[in-house]
């Protein structure tokens, strides 16, 4: 026994432990083994390592020890039991006690010598915080008609909808590229086509807007891919020329490989995120208007049948809180231009065709401001005239009127939202 | 700090809590919209009437946990919402939402550090374990032995029929019974000497009979009870007023009869009623116009559907029980077209669908009264043929109707039964 009188308390044989009124918590475990002992909890961190864990070598009924998944990570790091020559659920020491669930808590007893320590209870405990909705969004990249302007250049958007003037480009200048939120509320830019060919860089967006340098490249490098967030704080790349495959984000920004594509080989398509957690491809070159849905684990399934007019180059955004809409873009040939819409339910089924509003184009951009609002913005007309007007969707899904464009015209940008904060 | 010695404890930091040695649970349950939680705390939260942000302290140290309880398991209808004052949850900051929406969870939470902040020990929804206990015993009263009587005749939990012990309430014949409130019953309607009534009679959980309740509804004979929903309500339809009728009357969980209410399905009377599934009702047979072999499915919210088409044997004068504990029923008894007596069965699925005539067993007769007992089974009793009688024929938990036990009761027919009691 030592340290403070809060640390001892009377076990059932009567003898003094060290333990706390309820229990004694201890500080986070990091370390790769750790000798507990009874009465107490422990955090235990497997982010960089698997864990260990002694139990005491003597124990008496009713002694309790709590372990907890710290960090969610005990799928990829388990823990590991050691019963230290005592019985786990009647089984001897010389047995393997695997604890290898995310989100896991372990509340062990000891009952007697045969059947030693058994869980109370072993439940993998859901991960609740749901992140707010991003207020902000940025429009970012492009190209220009006169060929020899390839963007680096950022256009923020206010809660309210409102673009700014440009702000100076980061990274390198390229077009045909995607953009979706990660971690909450920053983004990432990435992929798209530079002056010299397909690339695979990305660019990591701050919750302050502020665009980061060029990040290296993972995947396969390509352009008109599309790019929405999933799981909450995720986001995914997929598709694009040619034979993209997909590539998850994770929520600290970082990309990684390919993997291999499931639905339609296709490039000019858009993307969003819907319900809660989930995410949507669809339309696209040929032109389509196959859909493939994400699921919270950034699986993309396979192809869904076409609702409403086959077309390209087209852009979408979230609304309502849990719905997206796809619009704009073109059919077939550049006389085509649209600017119908097709709204997709919180359950990830898209609408037949709502007429259009605003200036007919393709090759814009679209994202999220204002918590349950969208706007599309930028791209090109049937004169490859860059164009930079925007159209707000209310968080009715309704597309609104044009507003004068603001910030240099250009086509092929990519857009996405950030910020908590309004 | 305050109170008794027992109800401090130190806390991480070596600061003497307000708290038990394990939690503080003498908080009220609490109902309001908004609560502030404190560490070593627990909390029974009732969300009944509206969902609860539940408000954790702006700062914690290691160590410190609350639980919370859904109290009544509507958690999935108004949801336990979480604000970490400032701090993080799960290891995501206070601007994200958290929300706790299963009924029946609980959830105990711990502060483990400033990076994530609350971790849940558990979340777990604990399942409902505390059903409904099945009826015990059974009781027939009332009833036509020469005279209009209203006697009564317990049943215990084995089946076995107690001699005639008197009764309460209006001497009177051709009324209707329905469980209530669980464990207790209602005797209705009838046909006394007077003519027809709508008094009422209630029986309490140990088969005592009382007085006269005041009439509600139409006075009226031969109408039939039984039980419906999840929350001890009871049903009287159909019978002869000045003709015949569909009319109903809700009986609520306290014994109450409502004012008489549109019903469904042809007109009749002498029906057999019984309860089936998980809250439902079946009414089957009567007479009217003619002699039918329809049923009227009633709903988790005693209302009566439309005829089904008929399956068994057009009759009247029959009577239905429940029996097994997979939501089973079966009506037996009465009589056919041109005063056949019959003792055919027809059983009652869990889903309200009434199977094709079965051979029975026991004397054939008609006016023969059923009610549960022994928590699975069923008792069918009384009746006439040739001239009226008081043998009873138990059905076992599987449908299977027994032959005839001998009687011990007043030969009685126009009586009725009903289950009544968990002891």
């Amino acid at each position: 026994m030592s340290g403070l009188v809060k640390d001892n308390i009377f076990g059932s044989s009567g003898v003094v432990l060290e333990a706390a009124g309820g229990l004694s918590w201890q500080p986070v475990v990091t370390a790769s083994t750790v000798t507990v002992s009874a009465a107490k909890g422990y955090f235990i961190n497997t982010t960089s390592n698997a864990c260990t864990i002694t139990l005491p070598s003597s124990a008496e009924t009713g002694d309790q020890i709590i372990l907890i998944d710290y960090a969610r990570n005990w799928g990829t790091n388990a823990i590991t039991i050691d019963s230290n020559g005592l019985n786990f659920q009647g089984e001897p020491d010389t047995y393997t006690v695997d604890y290898d669930t995310a989100g896991q808590s372990l509340n062990l007893v000891y009952s007697d010598a045969t059947t030693g320590w058994t869980p109370s209870s072993d439940i993998a405990n859901a991960l609740e915080p749901v992140a707010p909705p991003t207020q902000r969004g940025l429009f970012g990249y492009g190209h220009n008609a006169s060929g020899a302007h390839f963007y680096s250049i950022t256009n923020l958007v206010n809660s309210s909808g409102t673009v700014a003037s440009d702000t100076s480009g980061v990274g390198t200048g390229r077009w045909k590229l995607a953009a979706a939120s990660y971690g909450g509320d920053k983004a990432i830019f990435g992929f798209g086509q530079s002056s010299s060919a397909s690339t695979n860089v990305s660019n990591l967006v701050g919750n302050n807007g502020v665009v980061a340098s060029d990040t290296t490249g993972v995947g396969t490098a390509r352009d008109f891919l599309a790019a929405a967030g999933y799981g909450g704080d995720k986001a995914i790349f997929g598709f694009g020329y040619s034979g993209g495959p997909t590539n998850l984000v994770s929520n600290q920004g970082v990309v990684a490989t390919d993997v291999t594509r499931v639905g339609a080989n296709r490039g000019s398509l858009a993307a969003a995120s819907y319900g809660v957690g989930l995410a949507i491809f669809g339309f696209g070159s040929g032109p389509i208007s196959t859909t493939n849905l994400v699921n919270t684990s950034g699986v993309v399934g396979n192809d869904v049948s076409g609702v409403g007019t086959a077309r390209q180059e087209l852009a979408a955004c979230s609304y309502g809180g849990d719905k997206a809409v796809f619009g704009y873009g073109f059919e077939t040939g550049g006389a085509s231009i649209r600017s119908m819409t097709n709204k997709v339910s919180n359950t990830g089924v898209v609408a037949s065709d709502t007429s259009g509003v605003g200036t007919v184009r393709n090759a814009l951009a679209a994202c999220g401001y204002g918590g349950d609002k969208g706007i599309f913005g930028f791209g090109q007309n049937a004169s490859s005239t860059a164009l930079s007007m925007t159209n707000k969707v209310s968080n009715s899904g309704t597309v609104a009127a044009d507003t004068s464009g603001v910030g240099t015209a250009r086509w092929g940008p990519a857009a996405a939202g950030y910020s908590f904060s309004a | 700090m305050s109170g008794k010695i027992v109800n401090n404890v130190f806390r991480a930091s070596g600061v003497i809590a307000a708290t038990p040695g394990g939690l503080d649970w003498s908080t009220a349950v609490v109902t309001g919209s908004t609560l502030s939680a404190s560490a070593g705390k627990g909390y029974f939260i009732n969300t009944t009437s509206n969902a609860c942000t539940v408000t954790l302290p702006s700062s914690a140290e290691i160590g410190d946990q609350i639980v919370f309880a859904d109290y009544a398991r509507t958690w999935s209808t108004n949801n336990l919402i979480i604000d970490s004052n400032g701090n993080n949850f799960q290891g995501d900051p206070d601007t994200y939402t958290v929300d706790y929406s299963t009924a029946g969870q609980s959830l105990n939470i711990v502060y483990s550090d400033a990076t994530k902040g609350w971790l849940p020990v558990s979340d777990d929804a604990v399942a409902i374990t505390d059903f409904v206990p099945t009826i015990q015993r059974a009781i027939f009263a009332f009833g036509n032995t020469g005279s209009k009587v209203n006697t009564r005749n317990l049943v215990n939990t084995s089946g076995v029929v107690a001699s005639d012990a008197s009764g309460a309430g209006t001497a009177r014949n051709n009324l209707a019974a329905t469980g209530y409130g669980g464990d207790k019953a209602i005797f209705a309607f009838g046909t006394a000497a007077s003519g027809n009534t709508a008094v009422s009679n209630l029986v309490s959980n140990t088969g005592v009979v009382g007085t006269d309740v005041s009439a509600v509804g139409d006075a009226k004979g031969a109408p039939c009870g039984l039980n419906f929903g999840t929350s001890g309500q009871g049903l009287f339809a159909y019978g002869v007023v000045s003709d015949n009728v569909n009319t109903r009357n809700i009986v609520s969980s306290a014994g109450v009869v409502a004012s008489t209410v549109s019903g469904a399905g042809s007109e009749r009377r002498s029906l057999g009623g019984t309860e089936y599934g998980t809250g439902l009702g079946i009414y089957a047979f009567g007479d009217g116009a003619q002699y039918y072999g329809v049923s009227n499915l009633v709903n988790t919210s005693g209302v009566i559907g439309s005829d089904v088409s008929a399956v068994g044997t057009a009759r009247t004068h029959t009577a239905g029980a429940r029996y097994g504990s997979g939501g089973t029923a079966l009506f037996a008894f009465g009589n056919t077209a041109g005063d056949v007596f019959i003792n055919t069965r027809n059983l009652v699925n869990n889903v309200g669908v009434v199977a094709s005539d079965a051979s029975g067993a026991g004397t054939a007769r008609y006016e023969v009264k059923a009610a549960e007992y022994g928590g699975d089974k069923a008792i069918f009793g009384f009746g006439a043929a040739a001239s009226r009688t008081g043998v009873t024929n138990l059905v076992s938990n599987s449908g299977v109707v027994a032959s005839d036990t001998s009687a011990v009761a007043t030969a009685n027919n126009g009586n009725e039964g009903v289950g009544y009691g968990y002891s």
